[in-house]
């Protein structure tokens, strides 16, 4: 009998909440606005897997598999595997064995992938990452070492064509799953904080990935597959300048999606750019405002017109009812 | 009469109990060092001190304080909201937190009937919700939690 699931007992099973149901608690956080830790909170909170599939690897003709469903894309060996072939099996993008006290990540699909069994016992529990000294080389991905920060740590690296893929897996690992007991090699990528979450090298090298190799219809498609059966997203694929602004270019920059206006938030720059959006997810779309006491008849005022220092914003909703107050600051 | 600044004095009697630090369990012991001048005195715990209640009163700034979560309407991007049931909700625009606080009717000697307060990760259990003082800027009112920690939430009133 085939290890994978039938298409209609995936059905069935999406179907029934309880494969391993993950409660979700509390509105969804939105990104807007936010920057730094709080923006890699938010992503955490806001894109948690709401069940996960407790054997991934009946699930890969969903989410790794051809047209006809038929074979699985092996990854580490750029090929196509047949979908008879014992040997594949589950890897983890990062070793769940850092994680003493959390399987989820072992089991997440967006950190897992299907792979020769060889490739787990090759590349053991070694972060991915730069090899400049191989030791295992198949042309297609490597392991080896690296010298950082004056010491020689065992990596491997994924294959050329899947950087960026890899990187992605890493980013969401990295802002999903980075409380909890740490195995100490997990430190050569993970800093075990909230934010920034990943170490500099880390930073520096997914950055570089996730650059050379942006998004394409495979990890589209895939992250389509995986949102069906876990319930969630990885909003590095979706939103890939999330990177730039948690660890990049952008880094320190309030987040706004593309297009959209930028939220309301604590700090805004006395610069002719920086605008005060009288909008956000949090407050009605009729409010009507007044900004230091007097009422204000536009949605958005540029920093500069208000000037240094802060200053107080009160609202209130005739539809709803509602009616609230914060404060902003403008620094120069 | 209408006070401009209206002190419910039994709930103040009550309130000697409540700051902005969780106050240690009730019968816990604390293993004092020994000196060489002998045991050290036993540390004063926080928020019985009438001049941290004072202090707490006489801070109108809207703010909760409390279980690791610290959100004041003077750091900026902290939204009040509150809605026509009563109920206020401080956002952090910045980061994930949330508080929902639902008073419920206040009874004549202002405590509130079945209270109801949630934070960022869920509901939590509160045994009692008092009104310690109001005015024309702001609500000051102490929650007890079960394990007799208490904090001293501050709500705008001129919204």
């Amino acid at each position: 009998m085939s290890r994978f699931l039938s298409p209609v007992l995936t059905a069935v099973l999406l179907l029934t909440p309880g494969i391993l149901s993950i409660q979700a608690s509390g509105a969804k956080p939105q990104l807007g606005g936010k920057s730094e830790a709080g923006l890699c909170r938010a992503i955490g909170a806001a894109y948690r897997p709401t069940q996960l599939v407790a054997d991934p690897v009946t699930v890969f003709p969903l989410t790794d598999g051809n047209a006809t469903r038929t074979a699985l894309r092996d990854r580490f060996n750029n090929r196509w595997a047949s979908i008879d072939d014992e040997t594949l099996a589950a890897v983890n993008i990062l070793p769940a064995s850092w994680w003493e006290r959390n399987n989820d990540i072992a089991i997440d699909l967006y950190n897992t992938i299907p792979g020769p069994q060889e490739v787990n016992s090759v590349k053991k529990n070694y972060p991915p990452g730069i090899v400049n000294a191989p030791e295992w080389d198949n042309g297609v991905w490597q392991t080896g070492t690296t010298t950082v920060s004056g010491i020689d740590a065992a990596f491997y690296a994924p294959p050329e064509k899947f950087k960026g893929d890899f990187a992605r897996a890493v980013m969401y690992a990295a802002t999903l799953y980075n409380t909890g007991w740490l195995a100490s090699i997990a430190f050569t990528i993970l800093d075990g904080t909230d934010y920034p979450a990943l170490t500099p090298y880390a930073s520096r090298i997914l950055l570089d990935w996730h650059r050379s190799d942006p998004v394409d219809d495979i990890e589209t498609e895939r992250n389509n597959a995986v949102e069906a059966l876990q319930g969630n997203r990885n909003p590095f694929v979706d939103f890939p300048d999330l990177a730039e602004f948690l660890w990049g270019n952008r880094k320190g920059e309030p987040y706004a999606a593309e297009g959209e206006k930028m939220p309301l938030h604590s700090t805004y720059r006395l610069s002719a750019d920086d605008k005060i959006h009288l909008v956000s997810p949090e407050i009605p779309d009729d409010a009507v405002w007044t900004v230091n006491g007097s009422p204000v008849s536009t949605a958005t005022l540029p920093a500069t017109a208000l000037g240094t220092g802060s200053h107080h914003l009160r609202f209130r909703s005739p539809s709803t009812g509602t009616s609230g107050c914060l404060m902003i600051k403008i620094v120069p | 009469m209408k006070l401009p600044a209206l002190i419910i004095t039994a709930t103040l009697a009550m309130s000697v109990s409540c700051g902005h630090k969780e106050l240690p369990r009730r019968g816990s012991s604390t293993v004092q060092p020994e000196t060489p001048g002998g045991v050290l005195p036993e540390p004063e715990r926080p928020g019985h001190n009438p001049s941290d209640i004072a202090a707490e009163l006489n801070d109108p700034t809207p703010r909760f304080i409390y279980g690791g979560i610290t959100l004041r309407y003077d750091d900026g991007g902290i939204l009040f909201t509150r809605y026509p049931d009563g109920s206020t909700v401080i956002t952090d625009l910045d980061g994930i937190d949330r508080i929902t606080l639902s008073p419920g009717t206040m009874r004549e000697d202002s405590t509130f009937l079945s209270p109801r307060l949630s934070m960022t990760h869920g509901e939590m259990t509160i045994v009692s919700l008092s009104l310690l003082k109001r005015d024309d800027k702001a609500a000051w009112y102490c929650a007890m939690f079960p394990d007799s920690a208490s904090t001293i939430i501050v709500l705008p009133t001129d919204i």
